[in-house]
């Protein structure tokens, strides 16, 4: 859902557009430009790789464990869900509305083959680490000289 | 509500600093019941310590730190997760009770309850 927000005086930020060129951007987009315009429907990530394993982490805040769905196929590994809409209560009227809700899915390649029975993934404060043990081929492994 | 009341500006004194630049600006719901107003921030990975949120000089600030997300041992082979944590500052009008403030983290996102001031509550008046 894109809304278009509007400026009220009682709560506004203050520094989310402070110099001028910033603003001239925002008013180009009459205000449909938000700090996280293209955050939901492709969450970012990191991808950290260490020794034994590699590392996917994504931000996910609002998301229930629950509405995430997570694939691996080959060497691709697929997130995708939904942050639902909380809408408002009763009465109530919206000032701002930035946080985007709905669908999301990213696909990335993963720079190994992995060990998948020992795949796992955990959110925490809403963010979902997945750790993707090295298949033992992809392991580095020290080689002696006879 | 606000009277058309306009809040002024003091850009000069919250201009973030070159440090907190390298933070990002979280998205934000705010919308308005009866009784309060109800701000909420996508703040991905931070813990309830690493959050503050000040109100002072008619501001909110909101910080939080993330860096440890970013301190993992390792080599980085993609990197989108920009910033070591989130800061925002919103303007808060006179008609809310400071003193009456209620905030709780979950599942990454921070909600703010600012309760209005008794001054400014819709009041139905009953005619005798």
């Amino acid at each position: 859902m894109l809304v278009k927000f509007e400026r009220i005086p009682m709560i506004r930020p203050v520094w989310d557009s402070t110099t001028r060129f910033e603003n001239e951007i925002e008013s180009l987009f009459n205000g449909y430009v938000t700090p996280d315009f293209f955050g939901l429907r492709a969450p970012a990530l990191d991808l950290v790789e260490r020794q034994n394993e590699t590392r996917v982490i994504m931000e996910l805040p609002g998301v229930q464990k629950e509405d995430i769905k997570i694939s691996l196929v080959k060497d691709l590994l697929t997130i995708k869900g939904k942050r639902k809409s909380q809408g408002l209560p009763e009465g109530a009227k919206w000032i701002r509305n930035e946080r985007q809700s709905g669908e999301f899915s990213r696909t990335i390649q993963l720079p190994h083959p992995v060990k998948t029975e020992g795949i796992s993934a955990e959110m925490t404060n809403g963010v979902l680490q997945i750790v993707l043990p090295k298949a033992d081929e992809a392991r580095p492994r020290e080689i002696g000289i006879q | 509500m606000n009277n058309g009341e306009v809040v002024v500006r003091r850009e000069h004194d919250t201009q973030p600093s070159i440090a907190e630049r390298e933070f990002r600006v979280p998205a934000a719901d705010v919308y308005e019941t009866s009784e309060a107003y109800i701000l909420m921030l996508d703040l991905p990975g931070a813990t309830r310590d690493a959050i503050s949120l000040t109100l002072e000089m008619g501001e909110m600030r909101v910080k939080a730190d993330v860096s440890s997300l970013h301190n993992q041992e390792g080599t980085l082979l993609l990197s989108e997760i920009a910033g070591s944590g989130f800061f925002r500052v919103f303007s808060i009008g006179d008609g809310i009770d400071t003193g009456n403030v209620d905030a709780r983290y979950e599942q990454g996102v921070l909600t703010v309850k600012l309760f209005k001031s008794e001054n400014v509550k819709p009041r139905e008046i009953h005619i005798n």
